[in-house]
């Protein structure tokens, strides 16, 4: 197949997102309309959400551009060995009852609209444990938004091309997010979330049947993908990163900590009874999982018979291309572990993108040049759809963590600790502001990383979220102690976390901005992370720290 | 867990030197079928405890 065929999508997609995008607002609109006073209503939407929308939205906050872009870019590089980790799926889905419905019950009975409320509340801190829920909100919330937006550029710079393209994509992906949070609350956030979930199930079926479709059918698909690279079909995958036991603690704590951050917790307390979250915890265990294995992995996979990272030489070894000091050169199967641990960083095929964190753009790369070859204009519309699903992704998770970092700084912080007797339409007015901040703050970041060629911390989307998810993990010690265990301490909870924190920012490419790319601390944690996952690290000190301190602190007193 | 995504995965994983055939399974990659069968196995636990142990009651 010639790979370098382009076509064109022409002005649907334009026409088709305008459209979209213009449906959002009034979703916005028609959530400002159905408002009742109060922050309970404009956070929480009354507490009042059934089955069907609750399912949706926590679909749909989970979704983001990391499961649409981010997953077939890591199967495309690291080959089918990253479709194993949609099987954290099941086990999030389960924790929406197992955790979420203790969580709603306890939030309805005290009037709760922030995780902080709830822990605080447990421990009786009201300032050092309430500021580090907080912050840990914060942590999860700030990197999530920025790959969306990102994701939102990619998109933008994939379907319309053009020197501005990115920086115009991510924009209007931004404002238009801003504007409906702001209008409607909660319940322009959750409506709009079940449209966007609708369409994203939808979108990564049918992604992952165009890429089928594109090989050949299933036969033909599997066949192809039987003569990729040994390293592609086993594990530990193509650069030797996810071994079993790495794989094994990143599905545990990518689904806890992705179901304890911010916005999953306040969706918890908004959710009308325990039916509801039961349903939901169903629903997304078996709906979400599916669509990752037969859908969105399977573009991966397609696509590295589509598009190969690695060409066979004249002797039947593979050959990849790999950036060495700026320079793309040629790596034999047998010498690229040796490359990528002098700190090479493989390519992905020319027609996907130049640079190592393109392998992002596969799945817009496949849909956008193949649908329309297989199916005519039927294709073109059906590739248009999906394109707008990712783009749904990214929307609906990027308003959910902007949602609830307004709620937290608003409520936690201004509310909170700053002006404890702030009315309630100066917090409203403040939550907005925050709304707004917030989103400016990311895209700077995304413009700063994109135009600097040393300062660039995002990286490809996946690793950016798996950091996020790191952060919001420190908080499951309290979480389950809270819950079910109730013997913890205040001190314990407090240092259990600062200590979680710390160890996860030693991961962060913050360490390599402080101590330069080279020192013996950043290729110690780089040695760590090939080991174990960044969270599974830092709640192990966690754990370690507020068991000690608790134990401690209970002896001194007795 | 343990056994889908987790150390499980070396009961299966080829060895580096065996023949290209031990990395597929009816025309499939071992890996993938292994996630598929482990997903089976996930979706009937949710499905089980969503009838049994999730009570309505607590409605």
């Amino acid at each position: 197949m010639d790979t370098a065929t382009t076509t064109e999508l022409g002005w649907l997609p334009h026409f088709c997102l305008a459209g979209y995008l213009l449906f959002l607002l009034g979703i916005g609109l028609w959530g400002f309309s159905k408002r009742k006073a109060g922050e309970e209503d404009y956070y929480l939407a009354g507490r009042g959400q059934g089955w069907m929308v609750s399912s949706l939205t926590i679909m749909a906050t989970f979704f983001s551009s990391a499961a649409m872009l981010g997953a077939p870019g890591m199967v495309y590089k690291e080959g089918v060995v990253f479709a194993l980790f949609a099987l954290n799926v099941p086990l999030s889905g389960a924790m929406i009852y197992v955790l979420g419905n203790r969580i709603r019950k306890i939030g309805q009975t005290h009037g709760h609209i922030t995780p902080a409320d709830l822990v605080c509340s447990h421990y009786g801190s009201p300032v050092a444990l309430r500021c580090l829920v907080a912050l840990i909100g914060f942590l999860y919330a700030v990197p999530y938004v920025v790959i969306q937006i990102q994701a939102g550029g990619i998109i933008s710079s994939q379907l319309f091309g053009g020197e501005h393209a990115f920086e115009i994509g991510a924009c209007l992906l931004s404002l238009v997010t801003m504007l409906y949070i702001m209008i409607g609350g909660m319940r322009s956030v959750a409506w709009t979330d079940a449209l966007q979930g609708t369409l994203l199930m939808g979108g990564m079926l049918l992604a992952g049947a165009a890429a089928v479709a594109a090989l050949g059918g299933p036969s033909a698909f599997f066949e192809k993908v039987g003569e990729l690279p040994r390293t592609s079909l086993s594990v530990p995958g193509t650069t030797g990163s996810f071994t079993p036991e790495k794989l094994f603690t990143l599905c545990i704590f990518g689904a806890l900590g992705s179901m304890i951050q911010p916005a999953q917790w306040m969706r918890f307390y908004a959710a009308k009874s325990a039916k509801a979250l039961r349903r939901s915890a169903v629903i997304f265990a078996l709906g979400l999982t599916a669509c990752f294995l037969f859908g969105v992995m399977l573009v991966g996979l397609g696509g590295q018979v589509l598009y190969p990272v690695a060409k066979p030489s004249a002797d039947g070894a593979f050959e990849y291309q790999v950036q060495a000091d700026g320079q793309a050169v040629a790596v034999s199967e047998a010498k690229l572990p040796e490359r990528l641990a002098e700190g090479g960083k493989p390519l992905p095929h020319p027609d996907v993108g130049e640079g190592p964190r393109d392998f992002d753009q596969i799945m817009v790369v496949v849909l956008k040049r193949h649908l329309p070859e297989l199916l005519g204009p039927a294709g073109l519309l059906l590739a248009t759809l999906v394109i707008i699903a990712i783009m749904a992704a990214a929307m609906s998770t990027a308003d959910s963590n902007l949602h609830a970092l307004s709620a937290v700084l608003t409520r936690d912080i201004y509310s909170g600790i700053l002006r404890p007797g702030a009315s309630e339409k100066s917090r409203l007015w403040v939550g907005r502001g925050v709304i707004a901040a917030a989103t400016l703050l990311a895209l700077g970041m995304v413009f700063v990383s994109r135009s600097s060629e040393s300062f660039n911390p995002i990286g490809m989307i996946m690793p950016m979220s798996l950091l996020a998810i790191a952060f919001s993990s420190q908080l499951l010690p309290v979480t389950f102690d809270v819950l079910f265990l109730k013997r913890g301490s205040r001190q314990g909870a407090i240092a259990g976390i600062v200590a979680g924190m710390l160890v996860v920012l030693m991961f962060s490419p913050l360490l390599t901005i402080v101590t330069g790319s080279d020192s013996a601390a950043v290729s110690l944690f780089a040695r760590l992370k090939q080991i174990a996952d960044i969270g599974f690290c830092g709640v192990v000190v966690n754990v370690a720290v507020f068991t000690l301190l608790s134990v401690i602190g209970k002896r001194t007193r007795s | 867990m343990v056994m889908g995504p987790g150390p499980g995965l070396r009961l299966i994983n080829p060895e580096p030197t065996a023949a290209r055939e031990s990395l597929l399974i009816l025309g499939v990659p071992v890996i993938y079928a292994w996630g598929l069968f482990w997903y089976g196995v996930q979706a009937a636990v949710v499905v089980s405890a969503y009838l049994t142990i999730w009570k309505p009651s607590e409605d």
